[in-house]
C-alpha cells in the first residue's frame, strides 16, 4: 500500500510542476524546484509508439474472424499504453549525494520564504482566548473558591427545584381532534 | 521532576500546545497526554461568544476548571496554548500519585514500580 | 409550578459579585434566569460543560468551569442533566474587601 502510495504521490508531484512551470521562463538547462521531475514523459512513453499496436492488429486480423473483439482489445493495449510511462527508458539525470543534499537545502530554504510570505487564515481570532503577554501571571493567580461553593449550592438547589417542576393543566391535555 | 518546567507552584502537569493543537511540552500528570489537548482544544474553539455584551468573544484572559483536589489553568501567551494541573494542596506529591491514576503516563521511576507491584 | 426554581435563581443572584444566573437542561434550554443574563447563554453554557465533562469522565464531583474577562467571571458548571451559568463582576467595594 505505501508502494502504492509512494507512486502516486510521484505521479502527483509531475502532475503539480505542469501546472506550474510554464510560466517562470526559467533556463532549460539549470534544474530548480519547477524542473520537471521527467523530461516530457508523453514523447518517451509507448503509447505514442501507435504503430506497434496498429501493426499486431492488422497482423492478426485476418486469423481472427471477428474484427469488433480485436479492435475493442487493441484499444485495451492503446489505452494501457498511454498511461504508462517508461521511466527506465528515459534519459533521467542523476544527482551526485551532494548535489542532492544542496538542492533539498536550497529547496527547503525557497519553500521557508514562500511559507513567511503566504497571510496565514489562523491569525483571525476565534475561539474564546485573548492572546495575553505574560501566561504566568495569568497561570498563576488564584482561583475564587467562592464561585465554587456558590455553583454548587445553585446545582444542588437546582436539582431539587427542577424536580418539583409539575404541569398544572387546567383543560384536557389530551385533546381528541375533530375527524369527520 | 526537576528536569521538567515549572511555570506555577504546586503544579502537577502541564501543556503547551500550538493554536492548532499540536503538543509542544508536556510534563508530569500531562506527559503526552493528547487525551486532555483535545477535549481543551475542543473547548476553546467554540467559536460562539458567551453573552456579547458581558463576555464578547475572544476576550477571556484564562480559563479555570475546578475539581475537587486539583484545577486546571488555561491561557494563551505568543499564541501558545498553556495549560496547567495544579494542586489543591499545599503538598502537590501526594496528590500526584493518587489522581496519576486515571490516564497519565508517568515518567518517573518510582511511580513505575508502583504501578507494577 | 417553577416557583420554587424562581426562588432558588433569586438566591443565588442575590450574592454578592453575581450580575445574573440562569439554569439550562440538557438540550441546552434555558430552564429559567435571573438578574441580567441573557436566556440565549443556555446554549453555549451547556456546550462548554459538556466538552469539559470530557476532560475527567469518572470524576463524581462535577468541575466548576471559569471563564475570565478583567473583573468579569463567567461560572459554569453540569451538574448531571442541569447546568448552571452564574455571570459575576467584582465591583471596587469587594476587589478591596478581599485584598484585606
Amino acid at each position: 500500500m505505501d508502494y502504492v502510495h509512494s507512486v502516486w504521490s510521484y505521479f502527483a508531484s509531475i502532475c503539480n510542476c505542469w501546472q506550474c512551470t510554464e510560466d517562470t521562463g526559467a533556463q532549460p538547462n539549470e534544474p530548480n524546484e519547477r524542473t520537471h521531475l521527467l523530461v516530457d514523459p508523453v514523447n518517451h512513453s509507448p503509447a505514442l509508439r501507435r504503430s506497434n499496436s496498429d501493426g499486431l492488429s492488422n497482423d492478426y486480423a485476418h486469423s481472427l474472424p471477428k474484427r469488433d473483439d480485436q479492435n475493442a482489445l487493441s484499444r485495451l493495449v492503446q489505452n494501457t499504453a498511454i498511461n504508462m510511462i517508461n521511466v527506465g527508458a528515459m534519459d533521467c539525470h542523476s544527482l551526485e549525494h551532494q548535489e542532492y543534499a544542496d538542492r533539498i537545502r536550497l529547496y527547503s530554504q525557497r519553500l521557508h520564504q514562500q511559507w513567511n510570505n503566504v497571510q496565514h487564515p489562523s491569525i483571525s481570532l476565534k475561539g474564546l482566548l485573548k492572546d495575553v503577554p505574560s501566561h504566568q501571571f495569568y497561570l498563576s493567580k488564584p482561583i475564587f473558591p467562592e464561585d465554587t461553593a456558590q455553583m454548587k449550592l445553585f446545582t444542588e438547589k437546582a436539582h431539587i427545584s427542577v424536580s418539583h417542576i409539575q404541569i398544572d393543566h387546567k383543560e384536557a391535555v389530551v385533546v381528541p381532534f375533530r375527524i369527520p | 521532576m526537576d528536569r521538567e518546567k515549572l511555570i506555577v507552584s504546586n503544579q502537577i502537569g502541564y501543556l503547551i500546545l500550538k493554536e492548532d493543537g499540536a503538543v509542544l511540552e508536556s510534563g508530569g500528570d500531562l506527559k503526552n497526554d493528547e487525551h486532555s489537548a483535545n477535549v481543551i482544544m475542543g473547548l476553546l474553539n467554540l467559536t460562539e461568544s458567551i453573552d456579547e455584551s458581558f463576555m464578547p468573544n475572544s476576550s477571556c484572559e484564562r480559563i479555570t476548571i475546578d475539581y475537587e483536589q486539583h484545577y486546571y489553568s488555561i491561557c494563551m501567551s505568543n499564541r501558545r496554548i498553556y495549560i496547567v494541573k495544579i494542586s489543591k494542596s499545599q503538598n502537590g506529591v501526594t496528590t500526584t500519585t493518587s489522581s496519576s491514576s486515571s490516564n497519565s503516563v508517568y515518567n518517573d521511576a518510582s511511580d513505575t514500580g508502583a504501578v507494577l507491584a | 409550578m417553577e416557583q420554587q426554581l424562581e426562588e432558588v435563581l433569586a438566591e443565588i443572584a442575590a450574592r454578592q459579585d453575581t450580575v445574573g444566573a440562569l439554569l439550562a437542561n440538557r438540550q441546552g434550554l434555558c430552564l429559567g434566569t435571573k438578574g441580567n443574563i441573557n436566556p440565549n447563554v443556555s446554549g453555549i453554557g451547556m456546550a462548554i460543560s459538556e466538552q469539559v465533562a470530557k476532560l475527567e469522565p469518572n470524576t463524581t464531583v462535577p468541575a466548576t468551569i471559569c471563564l475570565y474577562s478583567g473583573n468579569k467571571r463567567c461560572v459554569i458548571q453540569k451538574d448531571g442533566e442541569i447546568t448552571g451559568v452564574i455571570f459575576k463582576q467584582q465591583t471596587a467595594a469587594s476587589a478591596t474587601a478581599a485584598s484585606n
